[in-house]
């Protein structure tokens, strides 16, 4: 995981910071010569501050989360990481061939400079090498970075060349300034030998002090002090050259590694090595990512410690490319897709990742658009699409963890209808701020809720015409007015709809008086037939269950049609009634009489019979 | 010849006539005389549908036909009703009365008497 830490730091930030340590600036020219091609890219100023640098980023890969100035990003959500990814995603794979022949040509050039052990071979190594590299260039998926890397090395090699001038320079200077103090000698002492006998009287400060006056006319100090101080220039300016070479070079390198080129890298410490053998491998970095080094290579930064990471993540990179197309292949995309992800972030540029056949890609790309959406549909909070993604996903992805979803959407749709119905109770005993709070708590909850527009309509026409009718409801079910629900059962079925409580009561008096009109029609016809007794006693049984205004003005009609036979029936009660069963059997039988096929006679003839049977 | 033969041809019809009343009167004077009890009171039908229990302990000569038998219970006996000539009463045959082959239609006198609640008991009984 160290790498693909130190990776995150310019997949996120964009920039390398890079040899933050003081380097001198100087605007003067050495003495000999000016050395070409002395720039101060890749050096970057020690007083500058670049973001990401003095807090750096870290990588959770256990929650594949980023903490990075004071935030917690999520890892696959991050729009820059993500565009590449689907980008990646999207690509057709590198021509097999051509890659494996580009790839074939890297490894020779890594192969080649690390083969060279004495002096004489690692010049020729490195020749070879260069022409490699040269070639190397012409192959597209190297996008000329083989060529930076080999303008790299050239102004290496002339940063040496003009190190030999400034140390000619000095040499000259050098002897410039033996002669000047050779001169100055001789001339001091055949000036003292003339003047010495003639002005002895003075005395010796007074020698000393004409002695100085006449090497002062000469210019001889003049000049050796013009020459201390060109040498003294030209050694450190040809230090300065060396140094900012050398820090333009590891720059290229570590750029390189952070964009997770690492053969490029590799390449690039095997030729640092080779154009500059003096053993100083030591990266110049800033504090921030020095430690970061540390911490996550467990050693100081140097260009042995980035190859050895560079070599570290391509492995990685394999493995995981490998694992990721295995759990692919078995259906298990979540993990394939994670696994996959992954090795991509850090191995974007790895032969492994860049060889990856297209269909598995695309496999992995519908997963991710899927996820995508999920996550979207999360932020969203639209659980009715959260529902529908849910089996889609599962398809292909067995592996999915699908019950924190299926926990949210359950749990979410339970508040937003207890909301709903809230609202419903509200709007229907008129409290309209109520059922307009409720409304709003059940959209916060669950903002595309289908439930949730039906019960805005049904509330605003509640809160209207249908909040009367479901008030006029309640009357009339309170006075058992079944009739009265039945004749308006348009309407209060309407009411009723989001009134669950009234639902039930509602049916029943519906129902009830649905079987009353069955029985009346029957009567009706029965009494057409001329059976107007039959008929009656049809509605006097349902009568006695029902208290119908209708069924009672129809058997008020049908008694007056049948009354010698409810004269008898109501007479046969009565004397059933005071134990009077002779009577009771004989107007029973009258009745019978009186209405073939009717039931209420037979019954009560059989119940008196046996009552008659027992005394 | 004429008058005397005339006088003896009504002497004929007068006899005839007075012979032919005599059979009547003689009928209906043993039929009377020998129809079952021919003593009881016969039941007062409509008294009876009205208030049977105003009829408790009275026996009664019970004429009618057969309608259809209401229930039977070999332990007790059975429920028929009885169409008489001023409507349907109910009677119980017991088991103490041999009343076999009781059927629909058959015509039947009987000594009947209103028990307990106005439960008209048949005693006695006659096919005809």
């Amino acid at each position: 995981m160290a790498p693909s830490r130190l990776i995150l730091i310019t997949l996120l930030s964009g920039t390398v910071v890079f040899g933050q340590q003081a380097v001198p600036q100087t605007s003067a020219a050495p003495a000999a010569s000016v050395p070409e091609g002395t720039t101060q890219k890749g050096v970057a100023n020690p007083a500058s501050k670049v973001t990401g640098v003095d807090e750096v980023p870290l990588l959770d890969p256990g929650s594949e989360t980023i903490f990075w100035d004071g935030k917690t990003w999520s890892m696959g959500d991050q729009r820059g990481l993500q565009a590449r990814w689907e980008k990646f995603l999207n690509e057709p794979e590198d021509e097999v061939e051509t890659y494996r022949a580009y790839n074939d040509q890297l490894t020779e050039i890594i192969n080649v400079l690390s083969a060279s052990s004495n002096a004489q071979s690692s010049s020729e190594a490195t020749a070879r090498a260069f022409a490699l590299l040269q070639q190397a260039s012409q192959y597209r998926p190297d996008a000329g970075l083989c060529q930076t890397i080999s303008n790299q090395v050239v102004a290496a090699w002339r940063g040496s060349k003009n190190g030999a001038a400034l140390a000619a320079a000095n040499r000259a200077l050098e002897n410039e300034r033996k002669r000047v103090e050779w001169n100055k000698q001789v001339t001091l002492q055949a000036n003292s030998l003339a003047q010495f006998g003639r002005n002895s009287s003075d005395g010796l400060a007074g020698e000393n002090k004409k002695a100085k006056q006449f090497l002062e006319s000469t210019g001889y100090d003049k000049r050796l002090t013009e020459i201390e101080t060109q040498l003294k220039g030209n050694d450190l300016k040809g230090e300065l050259v060396i140094a900012k070479r050398k820090l333009e070079f590891q720059a290229l390198i570590v750029q390189l590694f952070f964009q997770r080129r690492f053969q490029h890298a590799i390449i690039g410490v095997r030729f640092y090595n080779s154009v500059y053998g003096d053993g100083d491998n030591e990266l110049q970095l800033g504090e921030d990512t020095k430690n970061l080094f540390s911490r996550t290579a467990g050693m100081s930064p140097s260009l042995f410690t980035l190859e050895s990471l560079a070599r570290e993540t391509m492995g990685d990179v394999q493995k995981g490319t490998d694992a990721a197309i295995f759990l692919i292949r078995h259906n298990e995309m979540a993990s394939g897709a994670r696994r996959l992800m992954e090795s991509f972030l850090p191995g974007e540029y790895a032969p492994a990742i860049r060889t990856l056949e297209r269909d598995t890609k695309r496999e992995v790309l519908s997963y991710e658009r899927n996820r995508l959406k999920l996550l979207a549909a999360v932020e969203t909070k639209d659980y009715t699409l959260i529902g529908e993604l849910l089996p889609e996903i599962a398809k292909t992805a067995k592996d999915f963890d699908d019950t924190k979803y299926r926990g949210l959407i359950e749990t979410a749709k339970a508040q937003a209808n207890f909301h709903i119905a809230k609202a419903q109770d509200a709007a229907v005993n008129g409290e309209r701020a109520n059922a307009q709070a409720e409304l709003q708590a059940a959209g916060e909850i669950w903002p595309r809720n289908p439930a949730l527009e039906e019960a805005s309509k049904a509330l605003l026409s509640i809160s209207s015409g249908q909040g009367k009718a479901l008030k006029e409801l309640d009357d009339l079910l309170k006075q058992r007015n079944d009739r009265a629900i039945y004749d308006q059962k348009e309407k209060f079925i309407s009411a009723v709809a989001f009134a669950p409580d009234r639902q039930e009561p509602t049916k029943a008096a519906i129902e009830r008086i649905a079987k009353v009109e069955a029985v009346l029609a029957m009567a009706q016809e029965i009494a057409r037939t001329g059976n107007a007794a039959l008929a009656w006693e049809k509605l006097d049984k349902l009568h006695q269950k029902s208290k119908d205004a209708k069924v009672s003005e129809q058997l008020a009609d049908l008694s007056a049609k049948a009354s010698e036979y409810v004269s008898a029936l109501r007479a046969a009660e009565a004397a059933a009634t005071q134990q009077n069963i002779g009577s009771a059997l004989a107007l029973y039988l009258r009745a019978q009489a009186l209405a073939p096929g009717a039931e209420v006679p037979v019954e009560q003839l059989a119940q008196l019979s046996k009552q008659a049977l027992e005394k | 010849m004429s008058r005397r033969s005339k006088k003896t041809s009504k002497s004929w019809i007068l006899l005839l006539a007075g012979a032919l009343f005599t059979s009547v009167a003689a009928y209906f004077v043993l039929a009377h005389l020998g129809a079952p009890y021919r003593t009881l009171q016969p039941l007062p039908v409509a008294a009876y549908v009205q208030n049977s229990l105003s009829l408790q302990g009275n026996t009664y000569r019970l004429s009618g036909q057969i309608e259809n038998q209401m229930l039977w219970d070999k332990g007790f006996g059975r429920v028929v009703s009885i169409l008489t000539s001023e409507g349907l009463v109910a009677v119980v045959f017991p088991n103490t009365v041999r009343a076999d082959n009781l059927q629909r239609g058959q015509k039947i006198i009987a000594r009947a008497e209103v028990g307990d609640k106005g439960i008209l008991k048949i005693e006695e009984f006659s096919k005809e």
